[in-house]
């Protein structure tokens, strides 16, 4: 209520209200007057509109029409300007009109004269405003959100609590601080520090537009550690396309989810480091989504980009080899019926058209209802396991053979030991023997017969202690196209003349070697293919030339250039078994008398004795090859 | 001509016959079965050639080469072999360098064993 010095009573009323009568009824307030006696005296129309219905109360007493007056402010104000004279203005409600009345109570000669307005209306918007606003204060201070507004600068103007909590800073402190100070030590989820012009709000206010769920580390004074917050500003105008007067900014703690996704991306990255150093990688099929998912290293394995390549049935089918496709692509669907798929070994051509072997194992994945609800495979490149593993199994074979040579060398050894004991007395006797019978006696004749038979006993003994021999007693340099020139007579005498012999000779540097014994292979080798050509007509080629051992056994000389000398026939082959054991001794395919089952053990003895190798190639029907390789001399 | 010459084999058969050809040749032969029964004989016996095999039980003739050559440096040796060690050189070879003066590879024939025989003690007696 306000209060003024008392008006001066003017003129005479009737001349006041006559004269302003156009006034007084235009006016936009309420105008009433009682006399002393409080008898209404006047109501312009808005007055009568307002508190009597629009009835005209000239004549009636104030008290007797508003009983309710008495004891209330409004009649209080009446009274007192009436008996002291000073103006009043108050705004009360008044409960038998249910309207809030704005009042100017003000003395005059007649009595006392009222401006009032109904301000119900503005009353009602005010305090619903009021309810609102203590409602917005009650959430802002109760959120869980951190919300902060800061003016255009970048200054705080005002923190809830729980931007206080979450930033470790008293509100007194924080109101005032801007995001240049020196308290905010952001950094960003790759740990760069922010700087202050990136943080959030100064980007919503430069850029006028919404920042959304940024993620960024503040350290916490208060508790001492990081805290991640993920920060939302909005820029605030209050004139139309003004720049920002205001932003806020709500930010909430995210620091156990960042943590979580720390983790989550560490473990991701020592499980891509883990398939990158066991060359394994993973690729799993969700079967709710259809999707798949490959890791790194699998993308590496098939020789895809991870960041360009989408797996996909429809993706990987071109890389896969077509005989293998169906085995791999068939996972999902195995899946979907409850089956694990089988480990799988499948080829693929990379896009750059390196092919490769792989490994595929597979388990299903459960949810909780023991539904499957997808697929992971371990996915890893075996072609350099399975190539060492091929190696090792050949250099086995060839070990186990040569171990089983040279049991039987030994074994043929002693046995050519006691033999050559047992053909002394025979031997020595029956020349003895045969010296006392004249030429001519019969009985002379039978012992140059046992003496034959035991020269041809000690002759075998010799090829079996040629073939245990490892040594080599009278190497020497040895030119084999003249080597060969001078063998072509014995070959041709030694073979029927059905048999056509070709030669194919190429000049090759000097091998080093007992000429005596290439002599014996290359005669049992030839001696071999007539044998397989037979009666028949046939041809037996002879070739000389330079090469290296591409093919050839792996556990021969290493050098990279050998003196191939190759004997090929044109006779009946041999199945793949008999090629195996063709260098055994006393393997043979010759009836009983006809073949010693030693001609090709002794000549791989010596061709291994001489650091060499040999290989045959036949087929059963199609003639045979054997390659002698033979290392140099020393240049 | 009275010569004596000690043959050396575990092989009965082979000691009879080389017995049996030098006596032929009017040598005086005593046989071993052994290289022990070797060492022992050859100092009574006192040969002027020893026909040794080389692979037998026991000590082997390239040790009884070895021993004899020791206790008579001037003692000639022949050595005789029906096989042939797995190595890199000959059994035979090993025996011409521990002091064998020849080497047979057996069986061998009558005229080449009277021949290493007969040169050995000519030489000797020249």
């Amino acid at each position: 209520m306000a209060e003024s010095s008392p008006n001066p009573s003017s003129g005479s009323q009737e001349h006041l209200l006559g004269s302003a009568d156009f006034i007084l009824s235009n006016t936009l307030d309420c105008i009433a007057a009682v006399d002393q006696d409080w008898r209404y005296i006047y109501l312009n129309d808005r007055a009568r509109l307002a508190i009597a219905g629009g009835r005209d109360l000239v004549g009636m007493n104030f008290w007797d029409a508003f009983p309710g007056a008495a004891g209330h402010p409004l009649g209080d104000a009446y009274k007192k300007t009436m008996s002291d004279g000073v103006v009043r203005e108050l705004e009360a409600f008044f409960e038998p009109l249910d309207q809030w009345f704005a009042c100017r109570v003000v003395r005059i000669a007649e009595g006392v004269v009222t401006f009032f307005r109904v301000t119900t209306r503005e009353r009602k918007q005010d305090s619903a405003l009021s309810a609102i606003s203590a409602r917005l204060q009650s959430i802002f201070g109760n959120l869980d959100l951190g919300v902060t507004v800061l003016d255009s600068r970048g200054f705080i103007l005002e923190a809830n609590r729980a931007a206080e909590k979450l930033l470790g800073i008293p509100n007194d402190q924080l109101c005032g601080l801007s995001v240049n100070s020196p308290e905010w030590r952001a950094i960003d989820v790759n740990g760069r520090q922010i700087a202050a012009g990136e943080f959030p709000a100064m980007v919503a206010l430069r850029t006028g537009t919404v920042v959304r769920q940024f993620v960024m580390g503040v350290f916490n004074p208060g508790s001492g550690d990081r805290r991640w917050l993920s920060v939302d500003a909005f820029p605030i105008r209050t004139i139309g396309n003004a720049p920002p007067s205001h932003v806020y900014v709500i930010f909430s703690d995210i620091t156990e989810r960042q943590e979580e996704e720390n983790e989550l991306r560490l473990s991701r990255s020592f499980m891509e480091i883990a398939q990158r150093v066991t060359s394994i990688g993973s690729a799993a099929i969700d079967l709710r989504t259809g999707k798949w998912n490959w890791s790194e290293e699998t993308c590496r394995i098939y020789g895809v980009d991870p960041h360009e390549f989408m797996p996909s049935a429809q993706s990987i089918a071109p890389l896969i080899h077509p005989s293998d496709r169906e085995a791999v692509l068939c996972a999902p669907e195995m899946a979907q019926k409850g089956l694990t798929p089988p480990t799988i070994e499948y080829r693929i051509r990379r896009p750059n058209g390196e092919e490769r072997l792989l490994r595929r194992d597979a388990v299903l994945i459960y949810d909780d209802l023991g539904q499957v609800i997808g697929v992971v495979g371990a996915v890893q490149d075996v072609t350099d396991i399975r190539a060492r593993e091929q190696e090792k199994e050949l250099l086995r074979a060839q070990l186990n053979h040569a171990q089983r040579l040279d049991a039987l060398g030994r074994f043929a050894g002693g046995i050519a030991h006691d033999l050559n004991n047992t053909l002394v007395p025979v031997l020595t006797l029956s020349d003895v023997l045969a010296s006392s019978f004249s030429e001519n006696d019969d009985r002379r004749k039978l012992i140059e017969m046992i003496k034959r038979a035991a020269e041809r006993g000690r002759d075998l003994v010799r090829q079996v202690l040629t073939f245990t021999r490892r040594d080599a007693p009278n190497r020497q340099r040895v030119e084999l196209v003249e080597f060969l020139e001078s063998s072509m007579g014995f070959i041709r005498a030694s073979i029927p003349k059905t048999v056509e012999v070709v030669y194919r000779i190429s000049r090759v540097p000097p091998i080093f070697a007992d000429p005596s014994q290439i002599h014996q292979v290359l005669m049992n080798l030839v001696a071999n293919a007539a044998h397989a050509i037979g009666e028949g007509r046939g041809t037996i080629e002879i070739a000389l030339a330079e090469g290296n051992l591409n093919g050839a056994p792996v556990l021969a000389n290493r050098a990279a250039s050998f003196a191939i000398m190759s004997v090929i026939d044109t006779g009946c082959g041999m199945d793949a078994e008999l090629q195996d054991r063709v260098f055994e001794p006393f393997f043979t395919t010759k009836g009983v008398g006809v073949g010693t089952g030693l001609g090709l053990s002794v000549v791989h003895g010596i061709v291994t004795a001489h650091g060499g190798a040999i290989t045959v190639k036949s087929a059963p029907g199609a003639g045979a090859r054997f390659d002698v390789y033979l290392p140099f001399a020393e240049r | 001509m009275d010569c004596r010459i000690l043959v050396v084999d575990d092989d009965d058969d082979v000691c009879f016959t080389i017995k049996y050809v030098l006596e032929r040749a009017a040598y005086c032969v005593l046989v071993a079965g052994s290289a022990d029964q070797a060492l022992r004989a050859f100092v009574e016996f006192k040969p002027e050639l020893v026909i040794t095999d080389l692979i037998m039980p026991g000590e082997s003739g390239i040790d009884l080469i070895r021993k004899l050559k020791k206790v008579a440096p001037q003692v000639k040796v022949v050595a005789i072999s029906g096989g042939e060690r797995v190595t890199d050189r000959t059994i035979l070879e090993d025996a011409l360098r521990v002091g064998a003066s020849r080497a047979l590879q057996k069986p061998f024939r009558h005229a080449e064993l009277m021949q290493i025989v007969v040169n050995l003690l000519n030489s000797s007696r020249v």
